[in-house]
């Protein structure tokens, strides 16, 4: 398994530091937990790790699909295009790859993940995109950098209240996956299938 | 002592903007999942080898490197019911701890609060050898992304807040 450490679109796998769950032995808080998953998909190498702690994630779970994929406000590529942001700024590789690669299925822009994935922080991307982009780099930085400025500026865009606090939750549910992703293992080339 | 565990769920009710007010309720799900998950990581039912004391502390140091006196403000009173020994209420204020596993824990908290960039595979190494099970590593990861997490909501929606008054 080759370690990837440059930002991609590629499909890349996830390989933790410590021995997941076995779901065969699993107790049952922890199966109760991972029914949070969504039954139809195999269970991830990611999510089995999770699962030495159920208490958790059985709030996490839901959390991050109610704030992802929940109705109304921001568009879904918009918080898409927070949650790569962010994993730019936390270095989150496994993240920045799945979350590039949906904003483009989305989008059909391959253009603005291009500028992202290759400059950064310091991506320069079309004026609409820039503002939400900047926005959820800042609030990403430890001290949170995001400034009173920087939100008005996305209200100057166009957006609601509720569209700027789907982008906070977008970028602060990625601030919490990619804490555990990028530190609890690492993205790894796909095995040979 | 206001319930740390109703923060999230009670920012609709105590809103002054009327737009945010409703943004909140219509987010309602996911503020009580703020929550919720804040119990799980800092007062959970199983809590290891990581004391709720030691949990409440390392959130207050969380919250405080955020620049979110108001997140570290909702936990501090409840380190005071905990009690806590002056070791562990000397890392909420950002104190080094002097035992092995106490640096151990410490050095992922702040790396991974400060800059996950610099997170690797010896962070992991250093808290599974210094005693902690996989359990404990995973919980511990759980709680200093979710206050992480809890700390940029709550900024986040107080500049929204600002913004849409």
């Amino acid at each position: 398994m080759k370690p990837v450490t440059r930002f991609t679109t590629d499909t890349l796998d996830w390989e933790p530091y410590i021995t997941p769950v076995d779901y065969d032995t699993a107790t049952p808080a922890q199966r109760e937990a991972l029914q949070e998953t969504p039954s139809h998909r195999k269970i991830s190498k990611y999510t089995l790790t999770l699962a030495h702690d159920p208490e958790s994630l059985k709030y996490r779970s839901p959390l991050f699909n109610q704030i992802m994929y929940g109705k109304d406000g921001l568009p879904r590529a918009e918080r898409e295009l927070a949650a790569v942001a962010t994993s730019v700024v936390n270095h989150c590789i496994y993240c920045g790859s799945v979350h590039a690669a949906r904003y483009i299925e989305l989008t059909r822009r391959p253009e603005v993940m291009d500028a992202i994935l290759t400059d950064g922080t310091k991506a320069e991307i079309d004026e609409y995109s820039q503002g939400l982009f900047d926005f959820a780099v800042a609030l990403s930085k430890t001290p949170v950098a995001a400034t009173q400025a920087d939100i008005n500026h996305v209200r100057d865009l166009g957006f609601t209240a509720l569209q700027a606090l789907d982008l906070v939750l977008a970028s602060a549910i990625f601030g919490w996956a990619n804490r555990l992703m990028h530190t609890l293992g690492q993205a790894v080339e796909p095995a040979e299938s | 002592m206001p319930n740390p565990f109703s923060t999230f769920s009670s920012l609709s009710a105590q809103s002054r903007s009327g737009e945010m007010k409703a943004a909140l309720a219509d987010r309602a799900k996911i503020m009580q999942l703020c929550d919720a998950s804040g119990q799980a990581v800092v007062m959970p039912a199983a809590c290891g080898n990581l004391p709720h004391a030691l949990r409440c502390a390392i959130a207050i140091r969380i919250a405080r490197a955020n620049g979110c006196a108001e997140l570290a403000t909702i936990y501090a009173p409840l380190l005071a019911t905990l009690d806590a020994t002056p070791d562990v209420a000397a890392i909420a204020d950002g104190a080094a701890d002097a035992d092995a596993r106490g640096a151990a824990i410490l050095s992922y908290v702040d790396t991974v609060t400060l800059t996950p960039a610099r997170a690797s595979r010896a962070h992991i190494d250093a808290l599974l050898g210094a005693g902690l099970t996989d359990s404990d590593v995973v919980s511990l990861a759980e709680l200093v992304a979710c206050i992480n997490f809890q700390a940029r909501v709550l900024a986040g929606v107080r500049l929204v807040e600002e913004t849409f008054a």
